[in-house]
């Protein structure tokens, strides 16, 4: 084998296309990959032009190429992306006999030859595997490069998340040590990144402590850690040391367990338990005192009694009411009553242990719990320094003020087992302590139980009586002592009981008082006497009298006299055929407002009388000053067992008194001859009571006119 | 008025001489890339200067703080011998590519082996152009060689390359920028010849304008 064929037999192994041209383009050299890709073998187209093999390149790219190299000895490489056509080479596809035209990569060099004629080489190289490949590769550079534009965009999302968010985050891995914090972080724990990242997790949260990132502990972290969407409260220890309150949830960041990393959310909720606590004492404590209110007291006798019941201990719970506070407030103003609410609200706790509770239930109402003791006889001796203390004159803005404390005490676990009951009854026996008088404790009893079941159940009784009717008015004749006629008559309520017969005022009044129905009742005797009064008028003439008390609770009705004034043009009777009559020591206690509604009256024509005068403490100037036409003298002065001298002297010096200021004088409770007399001998003008007549339904009293006109 | 004419005068008309020249026979050039880009291209007037290495290669700069950079060199032998150098940063290519490129095809987004092989394709059509050029005015007999090109880093590509070698010498810096006017891309081709090199192309222009 000469060398020429040996140089053609390895061109001809090759895998590229070899083709050797010369400078008139004829073809010199093809080797067997042309032979193969081109169909042409080497004997058909050597010597032959390289346009007239391929007639398709005549004027491309290539054909320039090819003369550039011939004439210009300037080589070229024609990339397939810029060179708009190749040489039609083909290979067969795999899947099918299909012949596809190959992508190429064509490389035309000028080679001078040793004859100093030129000739270009030109080597195409089947790049279309490689374009397949490039495109794949190109397919998933585009994925990839999505991916990370994807990735980079969250990534920034999450660093300015990170960055600006307001609420502190630290990342951190399994064994506390902090790997990042955003700037609300550092600003809330007065640390710069760099030192957080010095730090481990317990120097910051007081609850998650060392033994929690131990390995082995990661369940212990993790049910410490507030997962799943929900927050609890901890404790963060700043750099000043000042430990602040956060809300702080928290997330794993899964890896395997070993490598588990975990970030929490947290802000400082300073100010918000700082409300919290504000709100929760506006809730639990009287604003006025700063003493527990009733809900807070009522809870701790709870938790108290629970806890006493297991360890055998008794306790005691005072209720405790101010007397007089009405008056106080109304007499010096709600300013006034309610500084004097701070005043005896400190005394109270100074007359109890530190230990013990003080509260405000509501207005003048006070409850005290007494922890721990050992004899219910010290209770006593408290409710004692509470009475005296509280009795001592407090004196504010100016003002000198007497005031004094009623109390009720009920004990655990003798007079109940829970707090509502305890409180009851400590409630009742203060009820107890008023009806005795002011300044009075009283240890609750079953009596009192007993006293307040008769209570309830006449509350309940007299609301039927006043649907059914059942109350009636007596009416007791009040004689002229001179003439010995009938002068008028004084209206008397009475309850006609079906069970209990009877009964007097002075056995329900209160009572109707306390549960509300007592304007009902005294509107209605108001109205009710009036219309009698009408009967007796047309029975005993123009001159007849009639008498009505009037209630205190009438004294706040200012609408009163309008309603009198109604009723006397309803039933056509004279304002002076009616004397209203006020008892002296409620004249006393609102003297301003009951003056002017007195004189209002008594513009109309009204007549006022002054009841049981003598058994309060009028001054003469006062009585002076009274807009009263009348005064009816106490029936304690008619009593027997006084000094018989003294008793007629007194009786006398008030008469004068009375008639010196032209006032007619009644003299009631009139009981027998004695008495009688007297009051003729001194002068008394008119007389009632049982001596005479006892009170009488209406219709009984208009038989005694027949009498009457008899004895006239 | 050779012997009335300093060093320095001779080399500026050699300079311009040469730019001037390159003006004129870089028409062809023009056409083919006019051709290959299916786009009008505008030649500017080429600058020509002798400059030292460094100050060459000041653009290089930029380049350094781009990600990836390429870099293609093109040797020529002969009567005249040098080195053709274009660099090029990743997205500067692929802008220059793209403009080429007619519209229907897909946009290129990353430098490959298409790219390299399409890099290599203009700047041996420029390259052969300029020294065709360069070659037919001066009489001259140059042989070029086929391009290759560097991928990757400035800095790794600076490292293995003699490139900053002899850095205070004198070299021919040749700029010739077109515009592709449809597609609003540039280019610029840099060419390197070493200053002995370029003794003998001076002393062929200064022959060709019987200045010698």
């Amino acid at each position: 084998m000469n060398n020429k064929d040996f140089y053609l037999q390895v061109l001809g192994l090759m895998d590229v296309g070899l083709v050797l041209i010369n400078k008139n383009y004829e073809v010199q050299l093809w080797n067997g990959w042309m032979e193969k890709l081109s169909g042409f073998e080497a004997d058909e187209v050597i010597g032959h032009s390289i346009f007239d093999v391929f007639p398709e390149v005549s004027g491309s790219r290539i054909d320039k190429s090819i003369n550039k190299a011939l004439k210009h000895n300037c080589p070229s490489i024609l990339s397939s992306k810029l060179t708009r056509i190749n040489f039609p080479l083909f290979i067969s596809s795999f899947r099918s006999n299909e012949k596809k035209r190959i992508e190429q990569s064509i490389l035309i060099k000028p080679m001078d030859l040793s004859d100093n004629s030129r000739c270009a080489v030109i080597s195409i190289s089947d790049i279309s595997s490689s374009k397949l490949r490039e495109k794949a590769l190109r397919e998933q550079t585009t994925i990839l490069n999505k991916v990370i534009n994807q990735l980079k965009e969250k990534d920034r999302h999450f660093n300015a998340i990170f960055e600006n968010n307001q609420q502190g985050i630290l990342i951190f891995d399994g064994d506390g040590s902090v790997i990042n914090s955003n700037p609300a972080a550092e600003v809330m724990l007065g640390y710069n990144n760099r030192r957080l990242k010095s730090l481990k997790i317990p120097a910051l949260i007081d609850e998650l402590p060392q033994y929690l990132f131990k390995k082995g502990n990661e369940d212990k972290l993790q049910s410490k850690l507030p997962l799943c969407n929900t927050s609890i409260e901890m404790a963060m220890l700043p750099e000043s040391g000042k430990k602040f309150p956060v809300e702080l949830n928290a997330n794993v960041i899964p890896f395997d367990n070993a490598q588990n990393k975990y970030f929490v959310f947290f802000h400082d909720i300073t100010e918000k338990k700082q409300t919290e606590i504000i709100l929760y004492k506006m809730a639990r404590n009287d604003s006025l005192t700063g003493l527990p209110n009733r809900s807070s007291f009522i809870e701790e006798l709870d938790k108290t009694i629970q806890h006493y019941k297991r360890r055998n201990n008794i306790l005691s719970l005072f209720f405790l009411d101010l007397d007089r506070f009405k008056y106080v407030n109304d007499r010096f103003g709600h300013d006034v009553g309610n500084h004097l609410l701070i005043e005896v609200a400190k005394r109270l706790k100074q007359c109890v242990r530190s230990t013990d509770t003080v509260a405000r239930l509501s207005g003048d109402e006070f409850a005290i719990l007494l922890h721990e003791q050992e004899k219910i006889e010290q209770a006593g001796m408290i409710a004692k320094n509470i009475i005296l203390s509280i009795s001592k004159p407090f004196l504010l803005d100016g003002a000198k003020i007497d005031i004094a404390a009623s109390i009720g005490i009920s004990c655990f676990p003798m007079d109940g087992e829970d707090a509502a009951v305890l409180l009851r009854n400590a409630d009742l026996a203060m009820y107890q302590s008023k009806k005795e008088g002011e300044g009075r404790y009283t240890f609750y009893t079953e009596e009192i139980n007993h006293l307040l079941q008769q209570r309830l159940k006449m509350e309940t009784e007299l609301n039927i009586a006043l649907r059914d009717g059942e109350f009636v008015i007596h009416y007791q004749p009040q004689y002229d002592i001179c003439s010995g006629k009938i002068w008028g008559a004084e209206a008397l309520l009475r309850w006609q009981h079906p069970q209990k017969g009877l009964i007097f005022p002075n056995e329900f009044i209160p009572i109707a008082e306390e549960c509300g129905v007592i304007n009902t009742i005294l509107d209605w005797v108001l109205e009710n006497a009036l219309v009698d009064a009408k009967t007796l008028l047309n029975n005993f003439g123009a001159e007849f009298k009639i008498s009505i008390n009037l209630s205190p609770r009438q004294f706040a009705d200012t609408g009163l006299p309008q309603k009198i004034e109604k009723i006397l043009k309803k039933e056509n009777i004279s304002p002076e055929s009616l004397i209203l009559d006020i008892t002296e020591g409620h004249l006393l206690a609102e003297k301003d407002h009951i003056f002017a509604l007195l004189n209002n009256l008594r513009s109309m024509g009204v007549h006022i009388a002054i009841d049981d005068f003598g058994s309060g403490y009028s001054s003469l100037s006062t009585l002076r000053k009274l807009p009263i036409d009348h005064l009816k003298i106490d029936k304690e002065f008619l009593t027997t067992d006084a000094d018989p001298t003294k008793q007629k002297n007194l009786l006398s010096s008030i008469i004068n008194l009375a008639h010196s200021l032209e006032l007619t004088v009644i003299a009631e409770g009139v009981e027998n001859k004695d008495q009688y007399d007297l009051l003729i001998q001194q002068h008394c003008d008119i007389t009632q009571g049982f001596y005479t007549n006892q009170a009488v339904a209406i219709k009984e009293f208009c038989n005694l006119s027949a009498s009457n006109n008899q004895s006239s | 008025m050779g012997q009335i004419m300093n060093q320095s005068e001779n080399t500026d008309i050699s300079l311009d001489f040469l730019a001037e020249s390159l003006n004129l026979g870089l028409g062809h050039v023009i056409d083919e890339l006019s051709e290959i880009s299916e786009s009008r291209i505008e030649l500017h007037v080429p600058e020509i200067n002798l400059i030292p290495k460094t100050e060459a290669l000041g653009f290089t700069k930029e380049l350094r703080a781009e990600s990836k950079a390429i870099f293609v060199k093109q040797q020529f032998a002969g009567d005249i011998e040098g080195e053709a150098l274009l660099f090029f940063s990743e997205d500067e290519s692929l802008k220059l590519l793209n403009g080429l490129l007619p519209d229907s095809d897909a946009t290129l987004t990353n430098f490959a082996d298409v790219e390299e092989e399409m890099l290599l394709d203009i700047t041996n059509v420029a390259v052969t152009g300029v020294i065709y050029a360069l070659s037919s005015i001066l009489e001259l007999s140059i042989a070029t060689e086929l391009p290759k090109c560097e991928y990757g880093r400035f800095d790794e590509i600076e490292g293995q390359s003699n490139l900053f070698d002899d850095a205070e010498e004198m070299i021919l810096f040749i700029t010739i920028s077109f515009t592709l006017v449809s597609k609003d891309a540039k280019a610029v081709l840099l060419f390197f010849q070493h200053k002995n090199s370029f003794s003998k192309l001076h002393k062929s222009i200064l022959q060709k304008l019987k200045l010698q």
